[in-house]
């Protein structure tokens, strides 16, 4: 496919104000050569639908704001590339959200759901203003983790909150903010083990989330496995310790 | 809509930009135990401060212990080629350890030294290794902390997608301000004491920036109307090579390392065009040069073809894949990822991109607090601490230091008055302002106008500028201002609406710009005029401001605050402490 031929792309639109059921609309839109799927839907808004509601900001893959359901997968449209082999672009708002409107969801439940679990760090204030030491091996993991940019892709992707609606799990993002305080090497109030509560083991591992981190997080590994390993060992551990801890008396 | 359905809520502070100096300040301001609102134009989390790449410096001396704040303070100044507000960059200087330390016990994470300590590198213009990173990832590191931090303070309310459109003012002080629910599309008044504007910079007035989509210098727009003064809006920093094709990817930064490593610069033409401009040290040659002869390419039409006014080609396929991948992988990964560009054996496209501004509101040094009672700045917004140019490192610095700051200081404010009466009449005007443009039968699409005040500000108010291309830009600006704007369609999310109030913005800002620019007859820092190409300290140690009264626009030059003995000398030993 040669510059400024036709593409056609379908855009999944409603207005919940208005429309009962979301309508599909196609648009005709100027092919170029390394344009995204964000090139695409903004140049349907500038010349097509004025108030064809998207969200994006940076551009660059950081803050997170553009994710979509391109073809049934949730990426940023920023980084996803309009190839002339794609026969039908269908673009859609994330499937587990409540639309706002068009392509703009509300993802307020994804925050609602974590703050029981207190998301902060913890740590008993220094009495001197006195600078840690801490090492890179040390924070390494909590570092990865902390790269999140709250897109919500891996909430989207997750099939126990896509297919089997269950509402309880707390979702891949939030163990990832958790996890990324746990593994700070100076915190002292652990998550993990709370995160029963959150409906942790209704993930299956099957690593859907980790393979639709825009960011490469190994969110699996090490956040949603360290969390369930953290909760066996916590429940192993407890019976043991309180039998030395009456030992001692 | 009628006044009755018009929501209002009561705060005692109103922190406008959910940015890293508006969360700062949220926070300062909640722990002297104040009600604050937030309101921040996209979702939190997702603004500029989250693009902060290189780091945050601080006098730490974890590399070299020869470094102190003197010597941090005196690169600032010399780097601001003394335009800088002296005492402003004592405060930076002092205060940037206590930040850093404020952070690290937040759980804000580092790269560290072998011993463990806080790693600092190496940044240009810095006499000593001083700015604090974690990866090329440093303000999203940052932010995360102080969401985490916002968050668990229970007096702080966040508000996504609100866009503040008017301040409101009685004849004394701040008594709120007008917002936008981009989610309903409703209006709402906020009722406050205190107002801080956070609202960040104005990079994407140019036509290629850096700069998020949003930072269009709502902050300048604001606090001018409601009557405080705007300072050093000349000083915009360009840097030579940003990315130009896709739009989305437009501005984003390419490092001068390309070049560095033996990249050459094409027209699109195809000529080496450097060959022109500096013979010897061709693509090596200094950033100014560089930078002025990519420019000049473009607006003699020999640029390329995408982007309206196109940019030059970056070309290192000579090097061989094995060697760029090696030396340039986060180029090869940006390209590959942003553009479908394989730079291993394609040209780049490039322009020179906007990406700082110096200038914005005026403030007092200590606090932020602007010529309007009530009302501070803070951030990118604020003017003063980089002068005529920013050290790298510095803005994540002076967010921080100055956020708390103003927060304490609005506190303290809030604490001692009440909430004035709201002027009626201002917010009857500003709802007829507001919904206006959905009556209209006819008028000029906003998106339209924004490419035309973007393309006239890079090519004539943008990285060189003359007499005659200012004179020009401003009468255009004229032009453009006179245009009204429809917007069409719904008013639930509907971003043709936010455009046409961003484009309100930018025309006030441009021409602010524009009027400083024409102003300042000489060349200093980041302002370069070709018809004046000398720094002029005997005319021009002074800051250009400008406010507003019943003839519009007016500016008034004052000379730079003078700067403690102390300091002064500092400014002048450091070059030699380098050597």
């Amino acid at each position: 496919m040669k510059d400024n031929e036709k593409i056609t792309i379908e855009i999944v639109l409603q207005n919940p104000e208005e429309d009962k059921e979301p309508q599909v609309e196609r648009f005709s839109v100027p092919f170029e050569k390394g344009m995204r799927v964000l090139d695409a839907v903004i140049y349907v808004q500038e010349n097509f639908r004025p108030d064809l509601a998207y969200r994006w900001n940076c551009g660059e893959g950081i803050c997170g704001s553009c994710a979509a359901e391109v073809n049934d997968r949730a990426v940023l449209m920023c980084k996803h590339e309009m190839t002339p082999d794609m026969k039908i672009v269908r673009i859609a708002p994330m499937n587990v959200f409540p639309v706002i409107k068009d392509l703009v969801v509300d993802i307020s439940e994804v925050y609602k759901k974590v703050l029981s679990f207190k998301p902060h760090f913890i740590s008993p204030q220094k009495a001197t203003r006195e600078f840690w030491t801490m090492h890179e091996e040390q924070t390494k993991e909590a570092a990865s983790l902390r790269t999140c940019i709250d897109c919500m892709i891996c909430y989207d992707t997750c099939h126990v909150l896509r297919n089997h609606e269950n509402k309880n799990f707390i979702g891949p993002r939030n163990i990832v903010k958790l996890i990324g305080i746990d593994k700070h090497p100076k915190n002292t109030f652990e998550h993990a083990p709370l995160l029963e509560k959150g409906d942790i083991w209704s993930c299956n591992v099957t690593r859907c989330c980790t393979a639709s981190c825009p960011q490469n997080i190994k969110i699996t590994e090490d956040s949603i496995i360290y969390a369930k390993e953290r909760i066996m060992s916590e429940k192993m551990w407890k019976p043991i310790k309180l039998l030395f801890s009456k030992d001692k008396k | 809509m009628s006044r009755n359905d018009l929501e209002t809520i009561t705060t005692d502070i109103l922190i406008v930009g959910a940015g890293g100096a508006g969360l700062r300040a949220a926070i300062a301001a909640a722990d002297a135990g104040m009600t604050i609102i937030v309101a921040g134009k996209s979702m939190l989390g997702k603004c500029h401060t989250v693009m902060a790449e290189g780091g945050i410096n601080a006098s730490l001396g974890n590399i070299d212990p020869q470094d102190n704040w003197k010597v941090h303070a005196a690169d600032t100044i010399r780097e601001g080629q003394f335009l800088n507000d002296p005492r402003m960059v004592e405060i930076l200087a002092k205060e940037a350890t206590d930040i850093i330390w404020e952070l690290e016990s937040w759980g804000c994470l580092f790269d560290r030294t072998p011993e463990g300590k806080i790693m600092q590198r190496a940044f240009g213009g810095h006499t000593f290794r001083r700015t604090c990173h974690i990866g090329d990832h440093t303000g999203l590191e940052i932010m995360q902390t102080l969401m985490a931090e916002v968050r668990r303070r229970e007096r702080i309310t966040t508000m996504d997608e609100v866009i503040m459109t008017k301040l409101l003012t009685t004849a004394t002080a701040v008594a709120g301000a007008i917002g936008l629910n981009l989610r309903t599309g409703n209006a709402y008044v906020i009722k406050s004491k205190a107002i801080i504007l956070a609202t960040g910079g104005c990079g994407r007035v140019y036509r290629v920036s850096t700069n998020p989509l949003e930072t269009i210098g709502d902050g300048c727009f604001l606090a001018y109307h409601a009557g405080a003064e705007l300072m050093d809006m000349e000083m915009v920093q360009f840097h030579p090579t940003g990315m130009l094709h896709p739009k989305t990817a437009e501005g984003i930064l390419v490092t001068e390392s390309v070049r560095g490593e033996g990249g050459i610069l094409l027209n699109g033409l195809g000529e080496r065009f450097m060959k022109n401009y500096d013979p010897i040290r061709m693509e090596l040659s200094t950033r100014d040069v560089v930078s002025r002869a990519i420019f000049t390419e473009i607006r003699e039409g020999r640029g390329t073809a995408h982007n309206r006014q196109g940019g030059v080609w970056l070309d290192i396929t000579h090097k061989g894949k094995a060697f760029i991948e090696k030396k340039l992988p986060k180029m090869v990964k940006q390209f590959k990822d942003f553009a479908s560009v394989d730079i291993t054996k394609e040209k780049m496209e490039v322009a020179p991109t906007a990406h700082y501004t110096m200038g914005g509101v005026r403030g007092h040094a200590e606090t932020g607090a602007t010529s309007v009672t009530g009302l501070y700045a803070v951030g990118e917004i604020a003017a003063g601490v980089h002068g005529a140019n920013r050290l790298g490192g510095n803005s994540l610095t002076d967010i921080l230091v100055f956020g708390r700051r103003a927060g304490r200081a609005a506190a303290a404010y809030a604490k001692r008055t009440t909430h004035a009466h709201l002027p009626q009449k201002q917010i009857a005007k500003e709802l007829r302002r507001l919904f206006e443009p959905f009556t209209r039968k006819k008028g000029a699409r906003p998106h339209v106008l924004r490419e035309k005040i973007q393309d006239l500000m890079w090519k004539h108010a943008g990285i060189f500028r003359t007499q005659k291309g200012l004179t020009a830009a401003l009468k255009q600006l004229q032009q453009l201002r006179k245009q009204t704007m429809q917007v069409q369609g719904s008013r639930r999310y509907n971003p043709e609406w936010a455009t046409y109030l961003d484009v309100n913005c930018m025309l006030l800002t441009c021409n602010a710009i524009i009027r400083s620019a024409l102003e300042r007859r000489e060349s200093r820092g980041a302002h370069a005029r070709e018809d004046y190409p000398n720094k002029d300290d005997n005319h021009w140690l002074m800051n250009i401001i400008l406010f507003k009264d019943r003839n519009g626009m007016q500016l008034k030059r004052m000379p730079v605050p003078p700067s403690t003995l102390e300091l002064a000398r500092v400014s002048e030993e450091a070059p030699n402490e380098r050597q």
